[in-house]
């Protein structure tokens, strides 16, 4: 008779559900922490993803999808707090931190870990990973830019081009 | 393949690398990106390549609760309300204990002064200085256009220095 579906974290034990990366690795993980991805949370409500049933992600390898988990399972517990007004200082210092941390990675698994984000749509972690991009870019010169981010040395069209930006907007380059 | 670091340090002159990655990113996420950066950095992504030089004028802030609008005149009359706005701001702004800084805040379309007061203007980020006092205040429009995720503003004031940048745009604005 008791209702435990409807419950949102306050039962004994968490309810876990399963997702499956696109190599078919099976990740077992709480409700809560996978339901921070919009994606998801409408077919785990739906009661998804338990049982041997799992959620299939196609698009998400499963080193990133493990990535991704270690994001969300260090967030949901502020989340479920509704964004943790009441969080103590010490609390949101060390999600900062650990925030830091986890964007502290290589350019190939920023890139997989931010298409994975943005198929998810796990805000918090979009918007980390958005910052992170950005802080590549920020106080660098327009050649360093490009050096950042792999661009190859600009052919002699694109340095023309580039040249002309670059007087159009001139008091970006002072 | 797996290992791509150290690449500010040494370019890989015509290698595909990382660029590819980025560039392979749809436009919502790169706009996401910018967002996080002041308009100048903004206009500096402009030395990448066409499709970054593209992303300013792709997309546009709904501004004063007005639709994207099409014309570069359009945004310019916009961006010119919104110093206008600027400008009502600093009597309240100059009453407050602060003169350096005055955060502004928001919840979605909407910033609320301490005093209550309401502005429907949506931007973050947003460093006024020198340099975006041009002309047609271009590099403000493309912060603008290219901040689709501005939740909060921040306005600041540089203690004894903001006349002379309020008085700049009052000479823009005597223009109109």
């Amino acid at each position: 008779m008791a209702a435990p579906e409807s419950g949102d974290g306050n039962n004994g034990a968490a309810r876990m559900v399963t997702l499956i990366s696109s190599d078919n690795t099976r990740f077992e993980v709480e409700a809560a922490a996978a339901s921070l991805s919009q994606t998801l949370q409408l077919t785990i409500l739906d009661g998804g993803g338990g049982g041997g049933d799992g959620i299939p992600l196609p698009n998400v390898d499963s080193a990133t999808l493990s990535k991704v988990l270690e994001y969300c399972i260090k967030h949901a517990p502020a989340a479920a707090n509704g964004g943790a007004p009441n969080a103590t200082a010490v609390d949101r210092a060390e999600l900062e931190r650990f925030d830091n941390e986890f964007v502290n990675i290589d350019q190939s698994v920023l890139y997989s870990l931010i298409m994975a984000a943005h198929n998810l749509e796990i805000e918090g972690l979009q918007s980390l990973v958005a910052k992170k991009v950005a802080d590549m870019i920020k106080g660098k010169s327009p050649m360093e830019i490009r050096r950042t981010l792999g661009f190859p040395d600009p052919t002699p069209e694109e340095q023309a081009e580039m040249n002309a930006h670059m007087l159009e907007y001139g008091w970006a380059y002072e | 393949m797996v290992k791509a670091s150290g690449n500010a340090g040494m370019a890989p002159a015509r290698v595909p690398g990382p660029a590819c990655r980025i560039n392979a990113l749809p436009n919502d996420i790169l706009h996401r990106a910018l967002s996080h950066m002041d308009a100048l950095q903004v206009v500096q992504t402009g030395v990448l390549s066409r499709r970054w030089r593209g992303l300013g004028p792709a997309t546009r802030r709904q501004f004063h609760g007005m639709a994207d609008t099409g014309t570069a005149r359009e945004r310019d009359v916009l961006f010119k309300a919104f110093v206008n706005r600027f400008l009502m701001l600093l009597p309240i702004l100059n009453n407050m204990e602060s003169l350096v800084t005055a955060p502004v805040l928001v919840g979605t379309g909407g910033i609320q002064v301490d005093n209550g007061a309401e502005y429907s203007i949506i931007l973050t980020n947003l460093k006024l200085g020198e340099w975006c006092l041009e002309e047609n205040f271009y590099g403000l429009i493309v912060f603008l256009g290219n901040s689709p995720t501005l939740v909060e503003l921040t306005l600041k004031f540089i203690q004894g220095g903001y006349q002379s940048t309020a008085g700049r745009f009052l000479g823009k604005l005597g223009e109109i």
